[in-house]
């Protein structure tokens, strides 16, 4: 039972079928996070590190 | 920690923990500079190991890397992380008592690999030498800091987790995996242990690791520091936000299945070639754009690349990502794997990535850091200047002077005549041919190290106008609790919920580790019973474990590529049947020296004997060390029986008359082997010398095949 469902694996379709999963997902992704509406919170998101700096003026 | 006012907290960070791990990454970093010239100047020189046995490449490399590796490039991660995270959280560590903990017992570690690597204590499986007990302690203090950090992150006082937090994460979850899966092992006695994985699974699981190993220890965690310190460096937010959240997805998702390109043109089967390859080089479009984003930072403040010695590491070391990651992908296409594969060239790559890279962001974060955590300025600003630039020629001698030598080989060891033959049979030779580059190199590393020392000296300068008052940084945080959720939606609310993304990451890791190794897990699918093969006999199993110890796969493979040139140079291509028993297998990466998986019964006994104690005796050119100890070390024939039935547990198929009698049998072996070399002229007692198993083990190597 276990074997057998192993050997499902070494079929290279599921392979490509994961590979084609990533795609989409990436694309879909991406897409999203180039989406109009996010602008200003990425904009903030991005002054986190620097945020205590802006404040009081000091490198 | 106490209220002030309503809804503001008084935060203060733990900084001297970090001052710590920067301490030991710099202490470490001298070792492994060191090391690495001084291995260097032995395949430059050979007798820079004067015939010792615990001073030879092939258990110093070892050293040199994992002190490169887990020690510098691990207690920096270490600093910057347990730096940028309280910050970045608004939140002190967790427990002071659980970074503690880490520290030292990371420093412990360190201590173990120093120690037990150069007496030959090894698994024998690149980057992940060490052996169990080690092992288990990097597993419960990987476990301390990811208790630590989570522990941080619970206790936050910001809402949204920047970017460099999410590659932690990552960093944290993916090592994990890695490291457990590689490591399991069966012990044979405290130090010594078989890989419970053999031959190309492997091989499939160490390089999943391996590969993954520079992409979770040394690419995520300092691309994590690289988006919270250049921008505080240039003091201006990252180029874009958004370009960050592709290059994390898509690293996380496409790494994990790029460790089968340093398998090309192996017996691995050609589809999990392929998919390797097609990962491989797609990797290069977020690396790039990783680059892009962080070197597009300095937008606007291009003028502190010229004033600020900071500023110049970090986009130093962004470049040499952005070439290394141009590299990599270049190297994983199959054609151009047959030609860099086993060379220099692979050396050169890696270390633009871990001296131009890791090393440079290293250097960038020190000399940011400690000044600040001291409360006072860097004592020269020149000086900083003076060490990146000598650390640059020799990165640069060092990477081309590499790269020659690597091209310069694999286009001799290809060359074959219009007549079908090979231009330069003799292998010796192609290794002469470099030597010289082999030279350039040492100057290269010692530049390296040079300008190292100009910044212990800088720092220490430093250190001396450190304010005496210091105390740790501390700042109100106006905070009203975590807000709940609801609100929020896609990857926001999902940067909220840690636990989420954290599980969400581990499973793009699982998806492509499991598809990627599961199938090799069921090898007779492979393996035609015809090329299925005899175990290695007893004496063979303590030869092997010498070959092991001795670190002999740092310089010679075993493994014949599908290509022309290695096959008329070393005989047919090596089968995945032929390594199937191997508990590790030895393929190994680099051939300093010529493959040996069908050397057995090229040469007679006599001329390993002879070869193996001073090789130049027989090869005048040769840069392999001198083992005079293995003829007066005893074998240990006594853990035989241990070792062989540990072997049998992992499914060798050995007998239970062998099993109980493997001593015997092997004493009874080398008792063959010492009469033939006593009958040639050789001379004292060597039927129980270490070199007599070596030489039944070497004899054996490509031998074993059923021929039905
Ligand atoms: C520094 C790299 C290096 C290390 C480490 C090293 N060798 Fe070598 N080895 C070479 C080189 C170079 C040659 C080719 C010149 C020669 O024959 O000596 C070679 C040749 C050989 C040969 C002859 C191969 C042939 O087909 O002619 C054998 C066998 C061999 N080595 C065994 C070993 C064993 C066993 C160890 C570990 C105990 C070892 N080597 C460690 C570099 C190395």
């Amino acid at each position: 039972m276990k074997s057998e469902a192993l050997s499902q694996f070494t079929d290279i379709h599921y392979t490509i079928t994961a590979l084609f999963i990533f795609l989409v997902l990436f694309v879909g992704l991406t897409l999203w996070a180039y989406r109009k509406s996010g602008k200003a919170l990425y904009e903030k998101m991005g002054e986190m590190p620097i945020l205590e700096d802006l404040k009081d003026g000091r490198q | 920690m106490s209220n002030h006012s309503p809804g503001t907290d008084t935060v203060t960070y733990d900084d001297d923990i970090v001052k710590k791990f920067i301490f030991a990454a710099l202490l470490f970093g001298g070792v492994a500079f060191l090391v690495g010239v001084i291995v260097a100047l032995q395949l430059a020189y050979w007798q820079f190991n004067f015939d010792t046995s615990w001073l030879t490449f092939g258990r110093l490399r070892p050293l040199h890397t994992n002190a490169a590796i887990f020690a510098f490039a691990g207690n920096i991660v270490f600093a910057g992380i347990y730096h940028s995270t309280q910050r970045l959280l608004k939140a002190r560590m967790f427990s002071r008592a659980l970074s503690c903990i880490h520290f030292w017992g990371w420093q412990l570690i360190i201590v173990a690999a120093a120690i037990s690597l150069p007496l030959g204590l090894t698994t024998g499986k690149e980057y992940a030498e060490l052996e169990w007990p080690i092992d288990i302690a990097i597993t419960l203090i990987w476990v301390v800091f990811a208790i630590n950090f989570f522990g941080t992150l619970a206790k936050r006082r910001v809402q949204h987790i920047y970017v460099a937090i999410w590659f932690y994460i990552a960093t944290i979850v993916t090592v994990a995996v890695l490291h457990i899966v590689n490591s399991l092992a069966l012990p044979v006695s405290m130090m010594k242990s078989y890989p419970v994985f053999a031959g190309i699974q492997d091989a499939l699981v160490q390089w999943w690791y391996g590969h993954n190993a520079v992409a979770f220890f040394l690419t995520t965690p300092f691309l994590g520091l690289m988006y919270y310190y250049l921008p505080k460096a240039v003091q201006r937010p990252v180029y874009s936000y958004r370009l960050s959240i592709i290059h994390f997805w898509a690293l996380v998702f496409m790494y994990i299945w790029a460790g089968p390109h340093h398998l090309l043109n192996t017996a691995l089967p050609d589809w999990a070639q392929t998919l390797g390859m097609i990962f491989s080089v797609a990797l290069w479009a977020p690396s790039w754009g990783g680059m892009i984003n962080g070197l597009l930072t300095l937008r606007g403040a291009w003028d502190k690349l010229r004033t600020e010695p900071v500023v110049k590491f970090f986009v130093a070391a962004v470049t040499a990502y952005g070439m290394s990651t141009f590299e990599g992908p270049l190297l994983s296409i199959k054609s151009v794997s047959s030609l860099g594969h086993y060379t220099d060239w692979i050396v050169g790559h890696v270390h633009v990535g871990t001296l131009g890279w890791n090393g440079f962001m290293a250097f960038g974060i020190s000399y940011y850091l400690l000044p600040r955590i001291w409360k006072t300025q860097l004592y020269s600003k020149s000086m900083a200047t003076a060490h990146f630039w000598v650390a640059t020629v020799g990165i640069v001698l060092y990477y081309i002077s590499m790269l020659s030598a690597g091209i310069t080989q694999g286009l001799m060891w290809r060359n074959i005549d219009s007549a079908g033959r090979l231009v330069y049979p003799d292998f010796v030779e192609t290794v002469t041919k470099i030597i010289p580059l082999y030279q350039v190199r040492v100057v290269g590393g010692t530049l390296f190290l040079i300008g190292f020392l100009i910044m212990i000296y800088n720092l220490f300068k430093t250190a001396q106008t450190a304010a005496k008052d210091a105390t740790d940084e501390t700042v109100q945080v106006a905070f009203k609790g975590l807000p709940g959720v609801e609100g929020e939606t896609g990857h926001r609310k999902l940067e909220g919920l840690v636990t989420a993304f954290t599980v969400l990451t581990l499973i793009a890791i699982l998806i492509g580790s499991v598809l990627e190794i599961l199938p090799t897990l069921n090898l007779d699918k492979y393996v035609a019973p015809a090329s299925k093969v005899h175990p290695f006999s007893p004496l063979e199993i303590a030869g092997r474990d010498i070959y092991i110890r001795e670190g002999c796969y740092v310089c010679h493979s075993q493994m014949i590529r599908k290509m022309p040139s290695d096959v008329l140079r070393f005989g047919e291509p090596s089968t995945i049947g032929e390594s199937m028993y191997d508990h590790p297998f030895q393929w190994g990466s680099k051939r300093t020296g010529p493959d040996l998986s069908r050397v057995g019964k090229k040469y007679p006994s006599l001329w390993h004997f002879r070869h193996m104690i001073d090789p130049r005796s027989i090869s005048e050119h040769s840069v392999m060390p001198n083992y005079p100890w293995l003829a007066s070390q005893k074998v240990d024939f006594y853990s035989l029986r241990k070792k062989l039935s540990v072997l049998k547990a992992l499914g060798v198929p050995y007998s239970d008359d062998v099993l109980g009698r493997a001593d015997v049998i092997a004493e009874e072996e080398a008792r063959v082997i010492a009469e033939e070399l006593k009958g040639q002229g050789v001379e004292g007692k060597i039927e129980d010398k270490d070199i007599i198993a070596l030489i039944a083990y070497l004899q054996a190597l490509g031998q074993k095949g059923i021929k039905e």
